[in-house]
């Protein structure tokens, strides 16, 4: 009996070593995600986007873009696009965060992007990359927002990336200029230039350009693949079915020659088809 | 469905304040270069002095002091927050005479003549007061009166986080 418990007490006590050891590797294992940047916290959105973002390569604009660490552009990249077509939307749908930092005077501003009913539009902009300056250029002549909602805010990297000089040289009058670098990481920022729409508190569009009517089509086409529209907030877009598959087709075209001015019955509907090349042909 | 966006504190100054989630904020001062600027304007600081604004719905780029170019675009559940601080001497005029912020603000305090530029269905506040030395006129703007009480507490619970440091 005595040696039956001895051994118990044993096996208790390895199997107590054995629990201990488990708990340690495990709070080794995330010490050192924590210090890779991964906090597995579900309570911390801004660490689980961030977390949802450390996979994503430090992907390159073949456009002209620089790399949002300042450096100068790899030589590959683990995965690039075509010019001109967006990249992957690994920001879509993930929360928004609101922007807290200085203006290029060195003031204090914050901006929210999580409230109310408007749409803000983050240009993620430096600097020093050739590609920016084209919308600095572009924003400092003014340029046409899709819809009167959207609000746009420029956004570079605070003072330890940024010169605010610089920046206030560069500023667009009348736009908003936030220099942030907490911004840069909270948003995943891969590239400069860089653009995300916010709705509703999350991300509803972003992506890559070289200008600023590429900006225009990318955040259209990202927000038709979910159903809205660029021209107006909440509006949903005709689906991807119904568009292909010309469901919706009649009613647009109605809509179309209504603003025309042409209604149902009106003569020019029955006018014949002239064909001008064949009216070119001997 | 996103999560709880967290207040961000704002400080610049010797001004602190936390701004709510989703608001828009700022501390700055007025531009302008000092040197071709009229003392009376500037103080005896040699600077213009801060304006700090708070406010519940996005500040365009250029706005007033007061709110102008701003307060316009309010909705009726909106609240504008200006604390304007004047040159230091100012403290010992008698309409700054009040020793710090008078808070907590009532609905009573709210009147549709207050506002500095006439809005339809909008009120306002404004009180003058010196602290630590520096001399402040509060202004806030509701975008509907009939909304006060809802709105006063939410502007008073931006205002209970106003901390002042001597200058």
């Amino acid at each position: 009996m005595t040696v039956a418990v001895a051994l118990l007490g044993v096996v208790v006590a390895l199997l107590a070593v054995l629990v201990v050891s488990l708990l340690r590797s495990h709070a080794e294992i995330l010490r050192a995600l924590h210090d890779l940047g991964v906090d597995l916290d579900p309570s911390n959105p801004a660490e689980v986007a961030r977390a949802t973002r450390a996979a994503r390569a430090a992907a390159t604009d073949l456009s002209g873009g620089a790399p949002a660490g300042g450096g100068a552009v790899p030589a590959e990249s683990s995965f690039v696009t075509r010019d001109g077509v967006p990249e992957p939307g690994d920001l879509l749908g993930t929360a928004a965060f609101d922007l807290s930092g200085l203006d290029p005077a060195g003031d204090a501003v914050a901006v929210g992007v999580t409230g109310g009913a408007h749409r803000t539009l983050l240009a993620f902009l430096s600097t020093g990359c050739s590609t920016c300056h084209q919308f600095w250029g572009a924003f400092a002549e003014g340029i046409e927002l899709p819809a009167p909602d959207i609000r746009l805010v420029v956004v570079t990297q605070g003072a330890d990336a940024e010169t605010p000089a610089r920046v206030a040289e560069l500023a667009p009058p009348g736009i908003d200029v936030v220099m942030s670098s907490d911004a840069w990481e909270d948003y995943g920022v891969p590239v400069a230039p860089y653009f995300a729409l916010v709705e509703g508190g999350q991300v509803v569009g972003e992506g890559a350009a070289a200008s600023w009517p590429q900006v225009v089509d990318l955040l259209g086409r990202s927000l038709a693949d979910v159903g809205r529209s660029l021209s107006a907030p909440g509006r949903a877009a005709p689906s991807r079915r119904a568009f292909l598959t010309g469901r919706d087709r009649a009613d647009r075209v109605d809509a179309e020659l209504a603003a025309a001015g042409i209604r149902p019955g009106d003569p020019r509907l029955y006018e014949p088809v002239v064909d001008p090349d064949a009216e070119e042909r001997p | 469905m996103s999560p709880v966006a967290a207040a961000r504190t704002m400080s610049a100054h010797g001004l602190s304040v936390k701004v709510p989630a989703g608001w828009d904020g700022s501390i700055r001062r007025a531009a302008g270069d000092p040197s071709d600027t009229d003392i009376d304007d500037v103080g005896r600081l040699g600077t213009t002095n801060p304006v700090l604004h708070v406010a519940s719905f996005p500040l365009p780029a250029v706005r007033g002091d007061y709110g102008g170019g701003a307060v316009q675009a309010m909705g009726p559940n909106d609240v504008f927050i200006a604390l304007v601080e004047f040159d230091p001497d100012a403290g010992t005029t008698p309409l700054f005479s009040a020793q710090g912020l008078r808070r907590p603000l009532r609905v009573t305090d709210f009147d549709r003549s207050t506002m500095h530029r006439p809005l339809p269905g909008a009120s306002g506040h404004q009180q003058f007061f010196h602290t630590r030395g520096r001399a402040f006129a509060l202004y806030v703007a509701l975008g509907a009166h009939r909304l006060r009480a809802s709105s006063v507490p939410r502007v008073d619970r931006v205002l209970a986080t106003l901390s002042i440091s001597p200058r």
